[in-house]
């Protein structure tokens, strides 16, 4: 009574084109949008910038630049020419160094990936360790640590980052803030940024499990014998790791947003710093090479959570080519 | 049938005594006691908060932790369930204690492959190599009747039927050979064929191994026919229990009497006075529904669902039609396109006359107005945050009857006639039963005086005694109304009991249609014969005693 149906692997193929697509049309519009924005703020901007005296730009460096820019023309074609850069990679010309953008946020990049991944990694131990704790300690201190996630969430991240600094910089001495790129430096940095990102992402975990641990088959496997530690590890944990994906995707940005105050409070050199400095002298070339690149990443990695779902979950059938048994 | 026989001692496997259980403070279960031997099947009977599966779940453990407790004696294997902790009682679950749940397709877990499910239950055996194992389980699997046990094995749960699930759970289970299953309503989330299926293999494997049954069950007819002793609950409470040729011979208590004349399969004839005889058998435009060669496919070429594959059928005025069909026969597809959620593809539908593909949007008021549809969950189809006069009202102002005056009135008309006092018009739908909440979806539904009602499977999610009284309220609403009813159903023995004709679908075509005697006493496909023959029904002379017993409360409108 079983015939086979077959799933086509070209399901996935189309699943991943228009994932793709979407994720080029985003990029287009965040830049085209910051673009608007830049050019339609009051008051010349960019102009002011360059005539700013302390700006140690000469008159044939200001002339380069208005020609570079494009500034003596309408601000529909310097879109065009602003586009015609972007795609052949070419993010312009800082208004307050003079130095080509690409150089400096390929500088400022290193040093905020590593802070920004290692503060994802401690986020996660984070979440899963609170989540863990909240499915398999006693009730007591399970209801403690189910209301972390809300206590971490409620305190903002330079609040966080300056008790950091002020217990374990000044009066532990754990590690000093003049060398701000140190190991033991750079752990209470991205602690910083891991703690308002752990909570959602714990949240989302706890509750998944909640849902989990309600359902059928984890009594029917209680009642085949396996511990409560086993039926956790081996049944509830990956059905609830699965919306826990698409929460970190997310996530991502508000590690980039955070970057900007943990490095400023750190005392780093990174993107974080370099837009701090930027706001501050209208560098808008800078601003919109740091506002696309952040747009990048965020559709990358949401892209990655996308993708990888239908891959770790096999209810979403667009997987591979897979035998169905029907009767 | 305490202390039956102190030779038989040596059988005897579960002895539950004073068993109290309490969720918080509030006591659900109340001094029961029964005993089970080796080889023997034991029913737990009962409607919903009687407690059955509280019962269960305290015996094997697994009563929500920190909510139940337990109290009293369990006695297996020489010690009590009840006092042992989780690591003590680990030892018992899966290999001497068996578990089958209710509902097959939440019973694996989603994202795990059924082999690596399995091996849970192949380790229990005390077999730890891997290879050996993975061919104890594909044993297994053949056991029950499963087609490619390696193909199973690598499926994951969603690829598989609810039927094959509930083989490979019973495989599972089975296989660290227990002493005593547990089954919690085994076949009550199956269809009809299915289910007998799945209950032949439980009394098999019971049987050949010799081993203990405990079956939770709402449905009296399946205990009487697969148990040899059945134990009545009600409010926790033992109500009766003997053997079941015993109670169902001779029931002593009044609530087994009256459960007894509900159960549709053993009082066929139950509605049989109220009506009179067809006479008219030929087809008309104008019959009150008249469906005519309609197709409704789904998808694309490559991937086309013929869901409804052309199906004719008539309903006469002031008749009761049945569509019966198992899941997937294309019996909801069919309902969907006459209530208008649905269109054809191709194929034309009548009511009174009119042709309802022909319809301009204008006209469906008409047509709404005209039919109304009662849904099958009224935990679901009940707005939670409106009152109850606000529901019953919404058609009336939806299709502006009347002015707001005439509406109250209207409601409040409708409310008695389904049985309700002006009491619960101010009441929200969580402070009702089940059965009034069905009754107030019945009075939504008459509001606007509709001639025809649509009935999706109206009692199935109702308790046997109160599916009893909505079937009363519906035969009384359509005499005094000259109502129209296509009741879908897949229970039947409802059909049987409600129905003036018979429509049974099978893949979205119409296998055979006609009088219901003709359908049930002559079936002429042999899809409708095995669909009859599946029905739990009683033992020939058991019905017969319980029929010349069951007290004419027929129509006493008792309020559910």
């Amino acid at each position: 009574m079983g015939y086979t149906v077959s799933v086509r692997l070209s399901g996935y193929r189309n699943l991943v084109l228009s994932r793709l697509g979407q994720g080029v049309l985003v990029i287009f519009l965040a830049y085209v949008l910051s673009f608007i924005v830049v050019s339609v703020l009051p008051g010349d901007a960019i102009t002011n910038a360059l005539h700013d005296p302390q700006s140690g730009l000469s008159e044939e460096d200001i002339a380069r630049i208005v020609a570079f820019y494009g500034l003596d023309k309408p601000v529909l074609i310097q879109l065009l020419l602003a586009l015609g850069r972007f795609v052949t990679g070419d993010l312009g010309i800082s208004l307050q160094s003079g130095l080509p953008v690409t150089d400096l946020v390929f500088d400022a990049l290193p040093s905020t990936t590593f802070l920004a991944l290692t503060a994802l990694i401690l986020a996660l131990v984070l979440a899963v360790a609170i989540a863990v704790g909240v499915h398999l300690l006693p009730s007591g201190a399970a209801g403690i640590l189910r209301s972390v996630p809300s206590f971490f969430l409620s305190v903002p991240n330079f609040v966080i980052g300056l008790v950091l600094i002020s217990v374990f910089g000044f009066t532990l001495h754990t590690f000093t803030i003049t060398e701000p790129n140190a190991p033991v430096a750079t752990f209470f940095a991205a602690l910083t940024l891991a703690i308002p990102v752990s909570a959602p992402l714990a949240e989302v975990l706890i509750s998944s499990l909640d849902v989990e641990a309600r359902q059928d088959y984890a009594l029917v496997a209680r009642s085949r014998g396996l511990s409560r530690v086993n039926v956790f590890a081996q049944h509830l944990l990956k059905p609830s790791a699965l919306p826990s994906v698409t929460m970190v995707a997310l996530l991502i940005g508000e590690l980039l947003g955070g970057a900007v105050i943990t490095e400023t409070i750190f005392g780093r050199n990174g993107v974080g710093t370099l837009v701090q400095r930027s706001v501050g002298a209208g560098d808008q070339p800078v601003l919109l090479a740091v506002v696309v690149l952040s747009a990048v990443v965020f559709v990358l990695v949401n892209l990655i959570a996308d993708l990888s779902v239908p891959l770790l979950d096999p209810r979403t059938s667009v997987t591979k080519k897979k035998k169905a048994v029907v009767s | 049938m305490v202390n039956q026989s102190h030779t038989e001692s040596e059988d005897l496997l579960l002895q539950v005594d004073g068993l109290n259980v309490w969720y918080g403070s509030n006591q659900v279960v109340r001094d029961v006691h029964f005993q089970l031997r080796r080889g023997q099947a034991l029913a737990l009977i009962g409607e919903s908060g009687s407690g059955k599966s509280t019962i269960t779940k305290a015996i094997l453990g697994l009563l929500p932790e920190g909510l139940g407790h337990a109290e009293g004696q369990a006695i297996f294997e020489g010690q009590n369930l009840l006092k042992l902790s989780q690591r003590g009682l680990r030892q018992f679950r899966g290999t001497e204690l068996g578990y089958i749940p209710q509902d097959p397709g939440t019973a694996l877990n989603a994202v795990r492959t059924i082999g690596s499910q399995a091996h849970e239950a192949a380790s229990l055996t005390g077999v730890t190599d891997n290879k050996e194992q993975r061919q104890l389980i594909l044993q297994a699997f053949e056991q029950v009747g499963l087609p490619e046990p390696q193909r199973v094995y690598d499926s994951y749960p969603h690829q598989l039927s609810g039927g094959m699930l509930q083989r490979v759970l019973i495989a599972l289970t089975v296989l660290p050979r227990p002493a005593l299953i547990v089954a919690d309503e085994p076949t009550s989330a199956l269809d009809v064929t299915v289910q007998k299926i799945i209950l032949d293999l439980l009394d098999e494997l019971r049987t050949s191994l010799n081993i203990g049954l405990l079956l939770i069950t709402h449905d009296l007819a399946l205990a009487a026919q697969r148990t040899d002793h059945l134990v009545v609950l009600r409010q926790g409470q033992v109500q009766e229990s003997g053997t079941s040729s015993q109670i169902f011979e001779n029931p002593q208590t009044e609530y087994a009497r009256k459960l007894l004349a509900d159960v549709p399969s053993l009082n066929t004839e139950r509605y049989r006075d109220a009506r009179g005889p067809l006479n008219d058998s030929s087809a008309h435009k104008k019959d009150a529904i008249y469906v005519e060669d309609v197709v409704r496919h789904f998808g694309h070429s490559a991937e086309l669902v013929k869901a409804v594959d052309g199906v004719s059928f008539e309903v006469k005025r002031g008749s009761t039609h049945a569509l019966v069909g198992e899941s997937g026969s294309g019996k909801t597809t069919t309902v969907r396109m006459i209530v208008g959620l649905e269109t054809p593809t191709a194929g034309r539908i009548f009511l009174s006359g009119q042709d309802l593909t022909k319809r301009s949007t204008k006209d469906w008021r008409e047509a709404r107005r005209q039919l109304q549809l009662v849904y099958q969950n009224p935990f679901a189809s009940l707005d939670p945050a409106w009152s109850v006069a606000k529901i019953i009202a919404e058609p009336l102002a939806r299709l502006k009857y009347g002015s707001r005056a005439q509406q109250k009135v209207r409601v409040r008309e409708v409310l008695a006639e389904v049985g309700l006092d002006e009491s619960f018009l101010s009441r929200r739908p969580a402070q009702l039963s089940g059965g009034q909440r069905q009754r107030v979806a019945i009075a939504r539904a008459l509001s606007l005086r509709p001639e025809i009602l649509v009935l999706d499977e109206p009692t199935s999610a109702l308790d046997v005694s109160v599916q009893a009284d909505i079937l009363d309220l519906l035969a009384v609403l359509q005499r005094e109304h000259s109502l129209t009813y296509l009741f879908v159903s897949h229970d039947l023995a409802l059909v049987r009991q409600v129905a003036d004709t018979v429509s049974v679908m099978r893949r979205g075509v119409v296998v055979e249609s006609g009088t219901t005697q003709k359908i049930f006493e002559n079936p002429e496909h042999s899809y409708t014969q095995t669909l009859i023959s599946s029905v739990p029904s009683s033992r020939g002379d058991v019905t017969q005693g319980v029929q010349e017993q069951s007290p004419s409360h027929i129509y006493a409108g008792a309020i559910a």
